[in-house]
């Protein structure tokens, strides 16, 4: 058992074989594509361009995966700890230390002396909401 | 158009008539006899790029399973052999062929493998205490579990390839994103357990922690903690698991004493917990209803529902919803202002429910990681 910090993909000799066959036919196509609109042939030139800008978009979309880039493994957050005083309404936020718990006693109130505990440690989720999921 | 007919029907062979007819054939030939070959081919890259996640997944809980507790443990041996048989650890379930029973038979060797684990956690960090133990209890449990997902996916993806039975390759290429969302929430649940934060599950008993803060309270079964308090003008009896170590606490056993305990009659029980949410439901959303919050192989809520029937006292219930990763990851901040909510919620309750002066018991079900009384 290795430590990686992403799912490694073995790399294919197949698949960048396959990868370089596809990208050279496509410089082809497009040349092509070139050769036949100069030529006046249109609906030819129309094809090759097509065909050649197809296969260069799919050898795009193959690299990552053929070329072993992995697939990143999900970065965990930092939570963070609140605070509070349970006399008066002074709250502090800071990043999550080991050994916080709810309610560890903390430092005294700048405001007013009294003993502040933790009141919550959570995330806070940043990330976009789905607008699709509104709608139903 | 007289360009586009020749180019299609081929009246006249030009370079790219022949090569787009070759291709037509080529690819009916090819879609008729390996059409379906192509498809296992493709569903069989899905489920390899899977298992690469999964060991990934296996690989950094181990990791950060064998780095904290030989931080926090101090053990005097290289750890890692002890901690990959872990790892290997199964649970054999009673027979159901008899079901009469079978209830204490499970209550039993769950009681055994508990504390099996915790001999062994012992072992493995001779200088933790005991919280740490518990969350290392609880991070253990989340690698072995990454571990056997793992193992099982591995196991039906090389027995289909090697019996080219594309029955089992297509189910487990259907299950995979269900699988893959189970091991992505356990991963999410590694480095909680590793550093003792509060996770979604703890809902129930961060109610609680409200009610009891600054409360005296005393152990009333193992890892299980009461106090008394007053809410609403009513006399409340407040349980929850020990914290703030990663424990879940035997609430069944723990309502048994306690209501064998308590002289009055006990006029309700509410049972708070976080619940799974279906698609599209808002995280931190706050529901009641009535039975026995509690999730698990069901010998808890077996139990709560027996001394419940014993005494004849009804059952609420008040369930914090949340989905199946935000109740293993720490805990979202809307679950934290969910469990606000559901305070007012459980307020309305004993309003509608009870009369002032009479005696409750509220119990926070769920793991108490980074909540403590």
């Amino acid at each position: 058992m290795s430590s990686k910090k992403q799912a490694d993909r073995p790399k294919s000799a197949f698949g960048l074989v396959s990868l370089v066959i596809i990208g050279l036919l496509s410089v082809w196509f497009l040349y092509n594509g070139f050769v036949r609109s100069n030529n006046g042939s249109v609906v030819e030139s129309l094809v090759f361009f097509v065909l050649g800008v197809l296969g260069i978009a799919f050898s795009f979309l193959m690299v990552n995966r053929v070329m072993g880039a992995g697939i990143p493994l999900p970065v965990q957050k930092t939570p963070i700890t609140s605070i509070r005083c349970p006399k008066c309404s002074f709250k502090n936020i800071r990043d999550f230390q080991v050994g916080d718990y709810i309610p560890k006693p903390m430092e005294a109130c700048p405001s007013c002396g009294t003993q502040t505990t933790i009141d919550g440690i959570y995330i806070e989720d940043t990330s976009p909401k789905k607008k699709r999921e509104d709608r139903f | 158009m007289s360009t586009l007919s020749n180019l299609l029907l081929g009246d006249q062979p030009s370079a790219i008539n022949i090569v787009l007819q070759v291709a037509f054939f080529a690819f009916l030939f090819v879609m008729l006899f390996y059409g379906q070959r192509i498809q296992i081919m493709m569903w069989t890259r899905d489920i390899e790029r899977g298992l690469r996640r999964l060991r990934a997944f296996r690989d950094r809980a181990r990791e950060v399973s064998l780095k904290t507790i030989k931080e926090v443990g101090k053990p005097s041996e290289d750890i890692t052999p002890r901690v990959d048989q872990f790892l290997e650890r199964f649970f054999i379930q009673p027979v159901d062929m008899d079901p009469s029973g079978i209830v204490w038979k499970f209550d039993h060797l769950l009681d055994v493998r508990d504390m099996s684990m915790k001999d062994e956690v012992k072992r493995l960090a001779p200088e933790a205490r005991d919280s740490e133990l518990h969350n290392f209890e609880n991070l253990l449990e989340a690698s072995m579990d990454l571990n056997f997902i793992y193992r099982v996916v591995k196991h039906y993806y090389l027995f289909g390839k090697r019996t080219n039975a594309y029955i089992l390759i297509a189910q487990l290429h259907m299950l995979l994103p269900m699988i893959m969302e189970v091991a992505d929430a356990y991963d999410g649940a590694v480095n909680a357990f590793a550093t003792g934060q509060p996770i979604g599950d703890g809902a129930g008993a961060l109610l609680v922690n409200k009610l009891i803060r600054g409360l005296q309270s005393r152990q009333i079964e193992k890892d299980m903690v009461v106090a008394e308090t007053s809410l609403e003008g009513r006399r409340l009896f407040v349980m929850k698991a020990e914290g703030p170590g990663g424990n879940v606490g035997k609430p069944g056993d723990a309502f048994r004493s306690l209501l064998d305990s308590i002289k009055e009659k006990v006029s309700g029980i509410v049972m708070v917990d976080a619940a799974l949410k279906l698609e599209g439901e808002t995280t931190g959303e706050v529901s009641e209803g009535i039975g026995a919050a509690i999730g698990g192989i069901g010998t808890e809520r077996f139990k709560i529902e027996e001394v419940a029937h014993k005494y004849k006292v009804p059952i609420f219930a008040l369930v914090i919803k949340m989905s199946l990763r935000d109740a293993i990851a720490p805990m979202k901040k809307e679950i934290h202002e969910g469990v606000d909510k559901a305070l007012e919620r459980l307020k309305r309750i004993l309003r509608e429910n009870t009369k002032e002066g009479e005696t409750i018991v509220v119990a926070g079900i769920g793991n108490t990681i980074g909540i403590g009384q």
